[in-house]
């Protein structure tokens, strides 16, 4: 029988193996947040002192990144901000008209679509589209000494490479959550009118605007822009921090893809504190 | 007069990219002003990573690596961003050109990165550069689309459109057809006598599978061996030399 093979020597032989793997994946986290921290330091001072330095290079580069990351997803965007607002209403419309809550429609939309799932939506929609593909960029350049010869021109790749991808990701995840909660809220109010829902257009936006605070904005620019920072910085970090083969680059792209959820949902509970103490 | 001294590592021991191992110990060695250099090596011998550690790509360990008379343990990034502009460097196998770009992008990279010309200079520089190249019919051509010869071509010219005072070429003869070969020792050849005219000497630092394709216009030979840098002289001392290690790249 299993059991009777299991001594107490081979037990605890198993428990330290198991404390070994433990212990050595907590360190290896470590490591690899400490090294991504530094990461994002060295780009936050290459950005602030080389923004404008060379900039008929690097200023189109942003721009670029900016269209691919944000005006390419236009319509992914549209599409999930329309669901989210209509899965939004229709799930709860029913419910709030039953109990004669019809009053907090607008209270709902704030609290769900303008605080948590828009950014979310929007940081992961931008994280499969444009994350990914500058990890396979970046990972496929190191791979064929790209950057190398980038250094050799005396071009900081930093500045050149990773610099763009972190302001156009920044940007493009603030305007599409914008955009996507501003399409969300107008699809939500559809959903209700088509339901009969006894709702004025009027009464709707006044709910929206009580339920809105100054917080509101402000929490969702900076979180917003933290979930792109974060997105590039983890994507750029997998892409080019140590030398790669062709056939390490798919494996590096699904380690980023799941750090980059792992910060934007550590960032958002942050903010969750943050909208209780605000 | 002696000729300046461009180049100069001191008991430097150059490491493989990829992890600690020591490729080439103990490596002294004088690069001056106008001299053409060539290195040859067995295959995997440590030939390209020798050539990163001298121009300061590679994080060498060791005693002293100087360039242009500065230590690089005590370099300024700005110092290192003024060496990189001076040494031209075209890497093995293509040129590493960047594959987002075409090949007059690629050109044009170095000289839109650092300098201030305006578009309409930029561009008649870039067309001059590729005319000179016969790469005219390419400019719009993503590199991936083209053949080794054409690529190792854009390398050379995107490497020597800043002007260069060290140009280091990773076995830049790998890969070509005869043809091929002759136009780029016609090339350097020309650009050897012009630069010397001008007054300001390129320095060549080449390495090599072969010798032989070089004689006519290297002045100083060396060869990994055993991991070591053994110098070899000049023409006249290379060809005297009777030691199989150097006979096999002869």
């Amino acid at each position: 029988m299993a059991t009777a093979d299991l001594s107490p020597r081979r037990a605890v032989a198993a428990w330290r193996v198991y404390q070994d793997t433990l212990g050595g994946r907590v360190l290896s986290f470590l490591q690899v947040l400490r090294e991504l921290g530094a990461f994002a330091m060295i780009t936050l001072v290459v950005t602030l002192t080389k923004f404008n330095k060379s900039k008929r290079v690097v200023h189109p580069l942003i721009v670029t990144h900016i269209w691919r990351a944000g005006i390419m997803l236009l319509p992914m965007v549209s599409f999930m901000g329309v669901a989210l607002g209509l899965v939004i209403i229709g799930q709860t419309v029913a419910l709030l008209t039953r109990v004669g809550a019809q009053d907090y429609i607008g209270t709902v939309m704030v609290t769900v679509v303008v605080r948590e799932l828009g950014p979310l939506l929007a940081a992961f929609l931008v994280l499969a589209r444009s994350g990914t593909s500058n990890v396979v960029e970046l990972g496929t350049a190191r791979a064929l000494g790209e950057v190398e010869a980038l250094e050799s021109l005396g071009i900081d790749p930093i500045h050149y490479l990773v610099m763009p991808r972190v302001i156009g990701l920044s940007l493009a995840v603030f305007c599409l959550t914008t955009y996507m909660v501003l399409i969300g809220i107008a699809s939500g109010y559809l959903f209700a009118f088509m339901q009969d829902v006894p709702l004025t257009l009027g009464a709707y936006l006044s709910q929206l605007i009580e339920a809105l605070r100054w917080q509101d904005f402000a929490l969702l620019m900076v979180k917003t822009t933290m979930f792109g920072c974060v997105i590039a910085v983890v994507n750029c970090y997998h892409g080019l921090a140590r030398p790669l083969n062709i056939e390490d680059v798919s494996q590096v792209t699904t380690r980023a893809v799941v750090e980059s959820v792992i910060g934007v949902v550590l960032i958002d509970a942050v903010f969750l504190v943050g909208y209780f103490f605000a | 007069m002696s000729p300046e001294v461009l180049i100069e590592l001191q008991k430097i021991d150059v490491m493989r990219e990829d992890g600690p191992a020591t490729i080439v110990r103990d490596v002294s060695w004088t690069i001056s002003r106008g001299e053409f250099w060539v290195i040859c090596g067995p295959p995997s011998g440590g030939k390209s990573s020798l050539l990163a550690t001298a121009v300061g790509l590679s994080r060498p360990s060791g005693e002293s690596l100087r360039i242009f008379g500065r230590n690089l343990a005590e370099a300024t990034e700005a110092e290192q961003v003024d060496w990189r502009r001076r040494i031209g460097f075209v890497f093995e196998n293509g040129g590493r050109l960047l594959s987002h770009l075409t090949v007059a992008q690629n050109v044009a990279l170095p000289l839109e990165y650092h300098s201030a010309m305006s578009e309409a200079e930029l561009d008649a520089k870039v067309e001059e550069v590729l005319r000179r190249a016969e790469l005219v019919a390419q400019a719009h051509t993503m590199p991936s689309r083209l053949n080794l010869r054409v690529q190792q071509r854009a390398g050379l010219m995107r490497a020597l459109i800043v002007p260069t005072e060290v140009l280091v070429l990773d076995n830049p003869l790998n890969g070509l057809s005869p043809r091929d070969a002759r136009w780029w020792l016609d090339y350097l050849r020309e650009l050897q006598v012009q630069q010397a005219g001008n007054g300001k000497p390129l320095t060549f630092i080449v390495t090599s599978d072969d010798f032989r394709d070089w004689l006519d216009l290297a002045d100083r030979f060396a060869l990994i061996r055993n991991n070591e840098l053994h110098m070899l002289g000049n023409r006249e001392q290379l060809l005297a030399n009777k030691d199989a290690g150097v006979l096999e790249f002869l």
